[in-house]
């Protein structure tokens, strides 16, 4: 095991060591990028805690934990998302496997290196979220380096346990499934999960901030005690959480650290038990027939489509996309968690429906809207190009470069824009805004699609790994990180910009003053000129690249 | 080089299938070592499929694989040792140099430093691979790559060699680099099982002949025996003659 260990630290070495001014200049850029980002990360989180401690009668203090343990819940959840995707190509599909498993070596220790870069696969986006959120956490709180350290422990552990669960949960299905198809039984994990997560949703009626605008005190201070309460307090986040928070002078949380045992020991159990199953899930992994059944022909045109190159790379893309589980795995995810969000607009306590706060609310829906596009973009969009691979010398001999990035910006312009579109009309029809205010979110929203699909297709154009054909793994390299570093920035600007605009409407609105509009305007064509500027350098960029690129 | 023990591969009844469909139904045979088998068939015909069976990279619903007479799946650890494997794409880690790529293969199969300098050496002049072994495999044509991949599989010194489309991306030189040394391997004693639609090479190379067809071994002799059998000469019209569809 130790060699395979000692090969893979080679080669992440040799991927990031500096052999020539080039290679300095881009780890450079790309190290300045990375502490940009994670301290822009840590200075919001940080400027949030520490607003809230300011306030009065611990109110502050009790949101602040309720809203690092509602973080740490959704960590959790989508690291055992996560890992229950990225295990069917790390521990089934990848080509190292092949080789690995004609040699000697123990198909534990294999396993064991398998799930560590499972871990790293399926935890690294979390990873830079987090980790500034438990200095920010540290330092607001002023607990000090030693808080840091343990939280940061804390939560690999955390990631051990989902990863593992994840893993698990794989393992199970497909062992006593086994006249299915991985990819069924990867669809089948996530529905019943998801299901799972619906039925305790809707039983438990989580109630955060679920207090009626005509509460009387003592109703203030049984919500204020009620907020201290973690939700999800037996999930492994809400164990950490509860043992990171213990105050001062409290005694050693030994019940937190017997309950976080609880799920270790099964989980290495677990673990031990899916170790011993692996290499005979390997072996009746069948790689080569998916299907007994031929697949239908789908790539036939409507009449009006038929000589159009642009359609036909888009058609090609469609398929390829709905015949890949872990790509249709993940973006199902995704999308069922949308669909929680909107119940969860939808289901917004009365308390929100008052006029200024469902403004605020719509501000902080088009804000989460746009990174959740962002977020897409980047596991999706970014590795579309890659993933082209080999075939990309045939598009380059039979069509011409700049038909087949048209496509590619087309076709992913139209997939983020919809899904975007949609929910932010789903959400602003609920919480029954203005008209002028939906009008505005959906041209901001139709804009950043079209910002975030040409940053993610453009870099993609300029980074693209041809020799890679794992999505994941090529969204979460050097390329990814800049695009996920570049779309976050955007977002952060183009929402910045409306800013300004918006916290004048809610003041109008509040002190019932005539708004002009035009202020919206300007906001909307600023944003506009962005864009415009992002798509012309980026797209020339990408698509001189793709011309230049040879294979 | 000390003379290796006599070594023995049998197959009997072995039949895989994929979902419904069935890559290998009842195979059997036997080799012995010496043997070059060239198993030869059209694409689809169940050639990778029997070959990953053998490699332990594929469990299999039916039929036994025999090593000098014992199981090979009741003690693969052993029968891995005893094996080498080039597959039809050749993997290398494209970060490490072809040096450290065989350093960390003979690691693998618990050889020491000693002993994988002396093969690295050995197959870097045999193979002429020696002025581009230190360079990162990521900069390696097709062909260089494959070099390195057999003299991967060759360096453990196995008794068994199982070969999938060798001459796949190999230019004339490589290409007789590698028969050369196919053939010094059955000199040594190795039984080579090398799959291939390259009919020059099963004719020019190997002893035995098995010609797979819609997952059926339709055929496992010697090239001689066939010749005699079909009544024609060449390998070629042999082959499209088993192989031809039934209108």
């Amino acid at each position: 095991m130790n060699e395979i260990i000692r090969a893979r630290l080679k080669t992440v070495i040799r991927s990031i060591l500096v052999t020539d001014f080039r290679s300095f200049v881009r780890m450079l850029s790309y190290l300045t990028v990375v502490s940009v980002f994670l301290y822009f990360n840590y200075f919001v989180f940080y400027k949030i805690f520490a607003f809230l401690l300011k306030t009065e009668e611990g109110i502050g203090y009790s949101i602040a934990t309720r809203l690092t343990s509602m973080l740490f819940s959704t960590f959790f959840i989508m690291l055992l998302m996560s890992s229950i995707i990225t295990s069917i190509t790390t521990f089934f599909r990848t080509p190292e496997l092949e080789f690995l498993f004609t040699t000697p070596l123990d198909a534990r220790k294999i396993f064991v290196v398998k799930l560590i870069e499972n871990g790293v696969y399926a935890s690294w986006a979390t990873m830079i979220v987090s980790i500034p959120l438990m200095f920010a956490l540290g330092n607001a709180f002023a607990y000090g380096g030693w808080f840091i350290l343990e939280a940061i422990l804390l939560f690999i552990l955390m990631v051990f346990i989902a990863v593992s669960m994840g893993l698990f949960i794989v393992f199970f299905f497909s062992e006593f499934f086994r006249k299915h198809t991985l990819s069924t039984v990867i669809g089948g994990s996530i529905l019943a999960l998801l299901l799972i997560g619906a039925v305790l949703f809707f039983v438990k009626s989580p109630d955060i901030f679920n207090m009626p605008k005509t509460a009387n005190l003592a109703e203030v201070e049984r919500f204020v005690s009620s907020l201290e309460v973690e939700q999800f307090k037996n999930l492994p986040s809400g164990i950490i959480i509860g043992i990171i928070f213990r105050r001062e002078g409290t005694p050693f949380p030994l019940h937190q650290i017997i309950l976080l045992l609880a799920y270790i020991v099964p989980t290495l159990f677990l673990t031990a038990v899916s170790m011993n199953l692996y290499k005979s899930k390997y072996v009746s992994y069948e790689k080569t027939y998916s299907k007994s059944s031929a697949h239908k022909n789908r790539m036939i045109f409507p009449t009006v489509f038929k000589k159009s190159r642009i359609a036909l790379i888009m058609q090609k893309d469609m398929l390829s996309f709905l015949r890949d589980p872990s790509q249709w795995g993940q973006s199902a995810t995704f999308v069922l968690l949308l669909v929680f969000y909107g119940i969860s607009i939808v289901r917004s306590p009365i308390y929100f429906k008052s006029p200024f706060y469902t403004y605020i609310l719509a501000f902080a829906n088009l804000g989460f809207s746009t990174y959740i596009m962002a977020t897409l973009s980047v596991r999706f969009i970014f590795p579309l190009i890659s993933l082209e691979g080999r075939t990309f010398s045939l598009i380059k001999c039979s069509m011409g470069v700049r038909d087949y990035y048209n496509a590619k910006i087309l076709f992913n312009f139209l997939m983020i824009s919809v899904l975007g579109q949609l929910l932010i009309i789903c959400t602003n029809a609920f919480l029954g805004l203005d008209r002028i205010v939906v009008l505005v979110s959906m041209a901001v929203t139709f804009i950043v699609s079209f910002g975030i699909t040409v940053i993610n297709t453009g870099i993609g154009a300029i980074l693209a790994d041809f020799t890679e054909t794992n999505p994941s793994k090529i969204a979460s390299g050097f390329g990814g990180i800049i695009s996920a570093i570049a779309s976050l920035a955007y977002i952060g600007l183009c929402l910045g910009i409306l800013s300004n605009p918006t916290r004048t409407y809610f003041e109008y609105t509040f002190k019932k003053i005539q708004f002009n509009n035009v202020y919206f305007l300007y906001a909307v064509i600023a944003v506009f000129v962005i864009t415009a500027g992002i798509f012309a350098v980026l797209y020339v960029l990408g698509l001189n690249s793709l011309k230049k690129r040879s294979l | 080089m000390e003379e290796r023990k006599k070594t023995s591969l049998e197959i009997s009844g072995l039949t895989k299938n994929y979902g419904k469909h069935t890559a290998v139904k009842d195979l059997s045979l036997s080799l012995e070592s010496g043997d070059i088998f060239g198993f030869i068939g059209p694409n689809g015909a169940g050639k990778t499929t029997t070959i990953k069976c053998i490699a332990g990279l594929l469990e299999f619903q039916a039929g036994e694989i025999k090593i000098n007479g014992a199981l090979s799946h009741l003690n693969s650890d052993i029968t891995k040792k005893r094996m080498g494997y080039v597959p039809d794409t050749p993997f290398l880690y494209d970060k490490l140099t072809g040096r450290e790529f065989l350093f960390f293969v003979g690691r693998i199969y618990g050889m020491d430093r000693e002993s994988i300098e002396k093969e690295i050496g050995f197959y870097s002049k045999e193979m002429e691979f020696a002025d581009y072994m230190d360079l990162r495999t990521e900069e390696y044509s097709h062909g260089m790559k494959q070099r390195i991949v057999i003299a991967s599989a060759l360096m453990h010194n196995p008794e068994i060699l199982l070969v999938d489309e060798p001459m796949v991306g190999l230019d004339p030189k490589s290409g007789r680099i590698v028969k050369d040394l196919f053939k010094k391997g059955a000199r040594e004693n190795r039984i080579l099982f090398v799959s291939t639609h390259t009919l020059s090479l099963a004719e020019e190379m190997c002893n035995k002949i098995g010609i797979m067809d819609k997952g059926r071994l339709v055929y496992f002799g010697s090239l001689g025996e066939l010749k005699e059998k079909i009544k024609k000469d060449n390998l070629e019209e042999i082959f499209l003659e088993i192989t031809k569809t039934d209108e």
